[in-house]
């Protein structure tokens, strides 16, 4: 059973986490409606890197975990304010 | 072969067996003996009872072959228990034991006679023979359900006592032989906490019972001063009688034991699960009387049970030599050593021998096996030559034996590894497989990684154990050291078949499929291993293909013409050994969620019911069978309700706390109503609909400060809530605090016409005239000296209070409720009455009468979405949805006969013969004298007064007509008093 | 409150400390508060740190923190989080919310074993160790606190799970003739 490092409690069984699906910027209110049926009813469901909300059940813990959804690996867990700072910086990194 | 003579050898044979202890048991209803130690095979053995089943297919005698319980070939059926490996089996007093998949007796099956029709069951037959003439499969059905499955299961068997446990290791040890022995040590030694896991009892694997080419005692005493110096190292924890049935993502072990299934967390996995030997194909080459020398050493050292009285011994490999010698030292004659290769495989052994007047050839090989009466044993076997190219040849000679010794070769035993990655690949350096892919923090050591040489083995044992302590960082400078075993290439023998024109050459035991089954499955077209593997089942019996996958392969890529090296298999899944539905299924933990007054409700009659997680009172008729005497009671129980006063137990509900300058903000963007002007001390309204603009869940949001709000979720939903909460904010960033305080609080709703009269009964601080606490406010105080919140909400439609108490002190309260209000003749309510009552008021329940698609304007509750809001979850959807036309609408409805068949809820609504809805909810309103409900009807079904059509049970329709809701009070007056 | 002596010979007992105070705090900026109090308390999440009034404050997480009274010696009025508003954090009722159980002796950790995944054995989970995870699935809060030199270990869990959590803890205790012993 895979491990997650969750940032608040250190390694653990995967049994104690529930994924919250991918991180995506919502739409703004008055986009237009194909904008909102893409966003609400599509997923990107992509073969390689995504960042995922996961939360750690026992605690409702949230946090973004970067993984590979190809070779399985989890290349990173961070904290929302922690990847969204990061995201920040490297500016630009576009909505996909 | 099957006189009751005694095949025991005295001792020093028998490592495992203690001759003081005598012990009795059964088999097919006749009594035998055997010594403590003995497994079932083995003590039937010494008796001279070999045949243990019966093949599959052709009903074919069946002997143990390999005694390590790695075929299925000794599958018995034991007392409840079917499928009972007899040669992993101890035996004790009062065992009795039968055979299996057989007509009439095991020794006598008369379903052998299946096998004379083997011309016309070949290969795909199963595909083949149940599509002409229409209709016959029912024939064949009747016919193959006495035949499957192999035991007997008894549906009435008592359940045992399971259970599970968490293991922790720094290193997990998989197999107690040579190899694992040395890389525990090796890894203890460098600090690693090394769990060993052993399948038998006894630690030792090979040096139990082989000889390496050496003398015996000296196998032996390596084998004491290894398992001795694992035994005191307090850096290894031994499981032994355990197997390990699967291997899970980042080293995550499933371990067997007896009645308790373990799963071990391994930083690091050293794999040192040896091999299986594998068999000889020629002609009967299935019989009871062939053996593999692995399987025969086993009996003679562990078990000092002597396998026969004259051996052939057909080998590819020194193992075959070291055999001969085993059995010449426990006084079997030995007729002869066929050695299938161009010349002998160890010139030394063969020396020995021929000194020792055995006669030992080479080039040649045994092309048939003569069969004894009933099939039940051999009285010779056939040798022939063999061409250059490896293929029989000229007129055969019989020898007389009883027994037939093989030795070919191994496939390794790397099933686990595949299980999270590896992959078996055909490899011409060692002709088997090799194991590949080993997943990240993990090796393999031993015979399973193709050593075989006693001192490789044991360097490659010692090196992994040092992989490992490097990998875990206790001894960074560690060098693992050990090479490929050079000898290795010799031990296999490449292509060890040898088909017999007259058939009955077998691959596969479990199947019965020989050499032409396969040919015939690469001529239909099945070419690929993979396919032919799936067409012609070879492989996919109980013994998973340990003993015949690799010939099944070599077999296959001859006859299409295919390469074998780089070939692989169909991939290994868990688990590697059967593992019992009781071992999985039990200690399984379901957590239960009481109320504080639970207790009082068992002792008051309840019956309770589950919603979600919690055990809520359904209704207080206490067990009583009669439907209508439970129907009566829950009838009184409303009655309570809208005429005196009653208590209901809504602990159940979620809470949640939002604290903070941003709480109503907050509030405006999760639920669809308007939170920022809500005054202090107000209820209002909540409902969430999600980014579909569909309705999620709903509740009452109760404003006890400026920044602070009590807000009330469905009882089901509570969890999932409070965790989205917990998501939007940790996107929106507001500051806010959000507290789950489901049970930090318990919940009783006190309501009817007297349940002012009852609180002013109790010593407040709250006022609860009508003046003083209107209808939808939210008070704090003091009741009886407890601190509650207290609410009036609508709920049941009639004049009431809800408190919130804390959790420690509800149990207090509600029994001081109860005692000042015996003059009223105050009653518990339960959750049967709840519905009723709510439903009289057409009050909805989210996820009932609402679906993920129900919009607010569907459910007639567009009042509670304020649009003007600038954000909240849902926004566009409702706002997109309004400008589409409504497909359907939840409206009330009455049944125009009460004494006519019922619907029930999800029945259909039809409207011009198509289906436009449902219903969600139905009632008897004694209070209303008629039937009532909620329904999805079409929107121009939705005008009160409009009859439509509900199909009920047996194809029924029942007339409905749209009523306004409330049902009950219209004005809803009542509940504002 | 009556003193009683938790440290018994036993290789596992269990005790039900559910009456004894302990409370709840929540607040992005804590420091004022545990500054009145005179407590000194790590950043560090999911570890305890006994104090000089003997109350135990674990921290679950940045911004909260639970507090315990001392079974051996529970001083009344030392827990309390009605001061809380003063400080801008929020009072969390752990006293209604949360059952309060001790495991104790030396096979608590193998007994563990049979109900959390987490790895609670001596050397890996020291003193005032703090584990936030699922026991028996239900989720709990862990808290190592020897007492008296006795292994110890703190078990709290949601109110409504009191029963069922009793007697999945009697249920794994029985292999290890686990007592139950009265508080």
């Amino acid at each position: 059973m895979k491990i997650i490092d969750c940032p608040l409690n250190g390694p653990r069984n995967a049994q104690e986490f529930v994924c919250g699906g991918e991180v995506r910027q919502e739409p703004s209110q008055d986009a237009a409606i194909d904008k909102w049926a893409d966003f609400v009813f599509l997923e990107n469901n992509l073969q390689g890197v995504v960042h995922e909300w996961w939360c750690h059940v026992p605690t409702s813990y949230w946090f973004i975990v970067t993984r590979n959804t190809a070779t399985e690996e989890i290349i990173a867990t961070r904290r929302p304010d922690e990847f969204f700072a990061g995201l920040k910086q490297t500016d630009g990194a576009g909505s996909e | 072969m099957n006189k009751r003579a005694s095949n025991r050898l005295p001792e020093p044979w028998g490592s495992v067996i203690d001759r003081d202890h005598t012990i009795s048991f059964q088999f097919e209803g006749k009594d035998y003996r055997g010594y403590a130690g003995d497994t079932l095979a083995s003590a039937l053995a010494a008796s001279g009872q070999w045949l243990l089943s019966r093949s599959f297919k052709y009903h074919r005698p069946r002997a143990a072959l390999t005694f390590a319980g790695l075929e299925a070939n000794s599958y018995v059926q034991v007392g409840d228990r079917p499928n009972v490996l007899a040669d992993l089996l101890p035996i004790a007093d009062g065992l009795s034991a039968v055979g299996q998949n057989y007509l009439g007796s095991l020794n006598r099956d008369y379903a052998i006679h299946a096998g004379r029709l083997a011309r016309f069951l070949p290969v795909g037959f199963y595909y083949r023979a149940f599509f002409r003439p229409q209709g016959i499969w029912p024939l064949w059905e009747r016919f193959f359900r006495r035949a499957a499955g192999l035991g007997k299961i008894n549906p009435n068997a008592d359940p045992g006592y399971f259970d599970k446990q968490y293991l922790f290791a720094d290193v997990a040890v998989i197999g107690g032989g040579p190899a694992g022995l040395s890389a525990a040590l090796s890894a203890a030694g460098a600090g690693a906490g090394v769990v060993l896991i052993e399948e038998a009892a006894m630690l030792g694997g090979a040096l139990n019972y082989a000889r390496f080419q050496r003398e015996r005692s000296e196998i032996q005493s390596l084998r004491d001063d290894l398992v001795a110096r694992v035994q005191a190292n307090d850096n290894i924890r031994i499981l032994a009688g355990a197997t390990c049935t699967g291997w899970f993502t980042d080293n995550w072990l499933a371990i067997g034991r007896s009645n308790r299934l373990y799963k071990l967390r391994a930083k690091y996995v050293i794999a040192c699960t040896g091999s299986v030997e594998q068999t000889m194909v020629f002609r009967n080459n299935d019989l009871p009387g062939v053996l593999p020398a692995s399987g025969v050493q086993r009996l003679l050292r562990l078990y000092a049970v002597r396998p026969g009285k004259q051996a052939v011994v057909a080998t590819a490999n020194a193992e075959g030599y070291d055999a001969a010698l085993d059995l010449l030292a426990a006084g079997v004659s030995v007729q002869a050593v066929i050695d299938i290769n161009r010349s002998v495989a160890n010139p030394q052994l063969a020396e020995r021998l021929s000194a020792m007047g055995v006669a030992v050839h080479h080039s040649c090989t045994v092309s048939e096996a003569i069969p004894g009466a009933g099939l039940r044993s051999i009285t010779g076997v056939v040798v022939n030559q063999l061409t250059e190219s490896g293929e029989v040849t000229g007129d055969g000679r019989k020898i007389d034996c009883d027994l037939l010794v093989t030795s070919v070769g191994y496939a390794p035993l790397g099933q686990l590894v595949c299980h999270c990655g590896g992959e078996f690949i055909y490899d011409d350096d060692v002709n088997s497989f090799s194991v590949r892919n080993c997943p990240p923090d993990s090796t393999l050591a031993g015979s399973v990684n193709h050593r075989y040489a006693l001192e490789a083995v044991l360097a490659d044992g010692r090196s992994a154990g040092l992989d490992a302590a490097r990998a875990l960082g206790l001894d960074p400078a560690a060098a693992a050291d050990a090479g490929p075993d050079p000898g290795a290439a010799g031990i296999n023998h490449p292509y060890p078949i040898f088909p017999h024109r007259k058939g009955k050459d077998f691959v596969d035991f479990d199947e019965d499929q020989t050499v032409a089954d396969l040919q015939n499955a690469v001529a239909d077209g099945f070419a690929h291993a993979e396919l032919a593997k799936r067409y012609s089942t070879v492989g996919m019996g109980p013994s998973q293909g340990r003993l015949s996958s690799l010939n099944a392969l070599r077999i296959v890529q001859r006859y299409n013409g295919g390469i074998l090296a780089g070939a692989s298999v169909t991939t290994q899944r868990p688990p590697f050994k059967p593992v019992s539905f009781g071992v999985l299924a039990g200690r399984s933990f379901e957590p239960e969620r009481l109320t504080p007054m639970h207790e009082w409700h068992a002792d008051h009659g309840a019956v309770f019911m589950p919603a979600g997680m919690w055990q809520r009172a359904a209704h207080y008729a206490g067990a009583k069978d009669q439907a209508a005497a439970v129907a009566e009671k829950i009838a009184e129980e409303v009655a309570t309700i809208r005429g005196n006063v009653g208590v209901i137990d809504v602990s159940p509900l979620g809470g949640i706390e939002i604290r903070g300058p941003d709480a109503a903000e907050f509030l405006n963007r999760m639920y669809t109503f308007a939170y920022q002007k809500q005054p202090v001390a107000r209820c209002r309204y909540l409902l969430m609909t999600d980014d579909a603009g569909g309705i999620i869940d709903d509740g009452v949001a109760c404003r006890l400060g400026d920044e602070h709000f009590y807000v009330t979720t469905t009882t089901t939903g509570s969890d999932a809530v409070f965790r989205n909460m917990l998501r939007r904010n940790a996107e929106w960033g507001l500051e806010i605090d959000v507290l789950n305080v489901s049970s930090t609080y318990a919940g009783m709703n006190i309501a009817g016409p007297n349940s002012r009269q009852l609180m002013e009964q109790m010593e407040s601080d709250i006022d609860f005239s009508k003046d003083a606490f209107p209808y939808l406010a939210a008070l704090q105080g003091m009741v009886n000296g407890i601190p509650v919140i207290a609410m009036r909400v609508g709920f049941v439609g009639e004049l009431g209070y809800e408190l919130h108490v804390p959790w420690s002190n509800a149990l207090t309260l509600w029994e001081q409720l109860f005692a000042a209000g015996a003059g009223f003749d105050i009653r518990p309510v339960g959750v049967e009455a709840q519905r009723i009552l709510r439903l009289e008021k057409g009050h909805i329940i989210i996820g009932q009468d609402t679906d993920e698609l129900t919009m607010p304007r569907d459910a007639a509750l567009d009042w509670a979405v304020a649009t003007a809001k600038p954000y909240f979850v849902g926004k566009p959807a409702i706002g997109f949805s309004r400008t589409r036309r409504q497909s359907r609408q939840l409206v009330g409805f009455r049944l125009l006969n009460s004494n006519g068949p019922l619907p029930e809820e999800s029945h259909l609504v039809i409207h011009d013969d198509a289906i436009v809805g449902r219903v969600t909810s139905v009632a008897r309103s004694a209070e209303l004298g008629q039937v009532i409900g909620l329904a999805y009807v079409a929107p121009e079904q939705a005008r009160p007064g409009t009859i439509f059509r509900i199909k009920v049970d047996k194809g029924l329709e029942v007339a409905a007509q749209t009523v306004q809701t409330p049902f009950y009070d219209p004005e809803n007056l009542r509940q504002a008093l | 409150m009556h003193r009683s002596s938790m440290a018994t010979d036993s290789a596992l007992s269990l005790i039900d400390l559910s009456a004894l105070p302990r409370a709840g705090i929540k607040g992005k900026d804590l420091s004022p508060w545990i500054d009145a109090k005179g407590y000194e308390i790590g950043i560090t999440a999911n570890r305890a740190y006994p104090q000089h009034d003997g109350v135990l404050v674990a921290r679950l997480s940045p911004a909260e923190l639970m507090l315990f009274s001392n079974p051996l010696d529970p001083a009344p009025g030392a827990i309390t989080n009605s001061f809380a508003q003063t400080y801008k954090c929020y009072a969390v009722r752990r006293q209604d919310s949360h059952y309060w159980f001790a495991l104790t002796g030396a096979c608590s950790p193998a007994m563990f074993a049979k109900l959390c995944g987490v790895d609670l054995s001596p050397d890996n989970f020291t003193d005032h160790a703090v584990a936030q995870t699922s026991v028996a699935r239900a989720s709990a809060v862990i808290v190592r606190h020897d007492l008296n030199g006795t292994l110890c270990y703190y078990l709290l869990g949601d109110s409504s799970t009191i029963r069922y959590m009793w007697t999945c803890l009697i249920d794994a205790m029985n292999e290890f003739d686990g007592q139950v012993v009265a508080f």
